[in-house]
């Protein structure tokens, strides 16, 4: 996946994406176990934000 | 992509982002407490819990709409609430007519079991302030579809954000932040991140809060479409004279016209979601996607008996739908504190884009004084 150049630039972006909007359908389907599913989905995008903004070590810009 | 192509996806998220922004950041500061606004409104306000005496009976609804009824003499009641999470509690809409503009309602929460007051809900509170200037900013119908119009316009700013996004992230990798290169890569990259992390999300709450914002405009079809079919026998009829008929029965009836369902709303004859000779009874399913599907069940006001009962067209559906999707109430509290989260990472990504515009300009100005600079010394030369 690495070598495909779309995959290295879309993928991540569309993998959020899907999960986000599973995480958004899928509490509308019901309680208990839909809605643990949604928090999860939901939770990843977030989570993702804090770990690259606060635990990445600065890349070598390719100039 | 040709350096023009770039440029004009530059401009078009350039301008998109600079008229939406300052909407956009008011809606996000706004919504913030909206989503937790059951929560607040506990704290805000006492919470008083309606007692079940030993072996009391319940009271007809008949009963207590006469109970509410007494406490503003010569007023009316216009709607009746029901709210799954107050427990034996029955919320009236009272008001000089049924028309009137909702400013002129009084609410009554009363006890199902002792028709006690227990709480006279104002209107004038402040989470209703906030979700007056999140919908219209009390500028009524105006205001809810300009607001809608700014969500078009951020849902394009994020559109065109999502192309700036792979010209520039395509020689690195996902998730990238240049801290201490210098302060606008730093933004910049950060602008990117969030942007891109939050993108379904702040595509889904933009979309469904365009189609809140058109709200009015769907119940206005609905009025002049479904509603009048289904009450057309009775379009040439004089109004009611003298008493309604018995809610309660009303309540059975409709009831019985939709079953597996419960109601949530009572309309009475001659307000906005009715007809002038009808209950309009709005039932609700039980499950968390079908009780936000409300159904109208009509029910003649003078003889007690069934109109008609019907599905809601499929722009009201998506209206139901999309109220979820916007408000994030449906998944419980973890689901309000991703929604908050989610919030305040768009706050992050409009105050990071306003930043970079405004350097932007700042570094344009500079070239531009260089410029100036360089040309006196070449005329003083």
């Amino acid at each position: 996946m690495k070598h495909n150049p779309f995959m290295k630039l879309w993928g991540m972006p569309l993998m959020l994406a899907v999960l986000s909007l599973a995480g958004l359908i899928v509490a509308l389907a019901g309680d208990g176990i839909w809605d643990i599913f949604s928090w999860i989905g939901l939770s990843i995008p977030l989570y993702l934000i804090i770990k690259h903004y606060y635990f990445r070590k600065e890349q070598r810009e390719e100039q | 992509m040709k350096i023009e192509t770039a440029k004009r996806w530059f401009l078009w998220h350039k301008w998109t982002s600079l008229i939406c922004t300052i909407f956009l950041l008011m809606l996000c500061i706004t919504g913030l407490p909206l989503i937790f606004h059951h929560e607040l409104e506990h704290v805000l306000e006492e919470e008083k819990i309606a007692e079940v005496p030993e072996g009391a009976r319940k009271k007809s609804l008949d009963e207590l709409a006469a109970a509410a009824e007494a406490l503003y003499p010569g007023e009316r009641v216009r709607f009746v609430y029901w709210d799954e999470e107050e427990p034996n509690k029955t919320l009236f809409d009272v008001a000089p007519r049924p028309e009137a503009p909702y400013d002129s309602s009084k609410y009554v929460v009363l006890n199902d079991y002792t028709a006690a007051v227990l709480d006279k809900p104002a209107t004038d509170g402040v989470m209703n302030f906030i979700l007056r200037l999140h919908r219209d900013m009390f500028l009524g119908i105006g205001g809810m579809l300009f607001l809608g119009l700014m969500g078009i316009v951020f849902v394009i700013a994020i559109i065109t954000g999502v192309v700036l996004y792979g010209r520039i992230m395509k020689k690195f990798d996902f998730g990238m932040v240049r801290k201490y290169k210098s302060r606008r890569l730093h933004w910049l990259d950060t602008h990117n991140l969030i942007g891109i992390v939050t993108l379904a999300w702040a595509t889904v709450v933009g979309i469904t809060g365009i189609i809140n914002a058109l709200h009015d405009v769907m119940l206005f079809a609905w009025q002049q479409g479904q509603l009048k079919e289904m009450v057309a026998p009775y379009a040439s009829k004089p109004p009611i004279e003298g008493q309604y008929a018995s809610l309660d029965s009303a309540l059975l009836v409709a009831e019985r016209a939709a079953p597996d369902m419960k109601a949530s709303i009572i309309t009475y004859p001659g307000t906005m979601f009715t007809s002038k000779h009808h209950y309009g009874i709005f039932m609700k399913g039980k499950t968390e996607l079908t009780s936000r599907l409300l159904m109208p069940v009509l029910v003649d006001a003078q003889n007690g008996t069934l109109t008609d009962a019907r599905r809601m067209p499929w722009y009201v559906i998506t209206l139901f739908v999309s109220q979820p999707l916007h408000f994030g109430d449906y998944g419980g509290w973890p689901l309000k504190i991703i929604w908050a989260l989610f919030d305040l990472a768009t706050i992050a990504v409009l105050i990071t884009g306003l930043y970079l515009w405004v350097a932007r300009r700042k570094a344009a100005k500079m070239q531009w004084s260089r410029l100036n600079e360089k040309i006196e010394e070449y005329d003083e030369a």
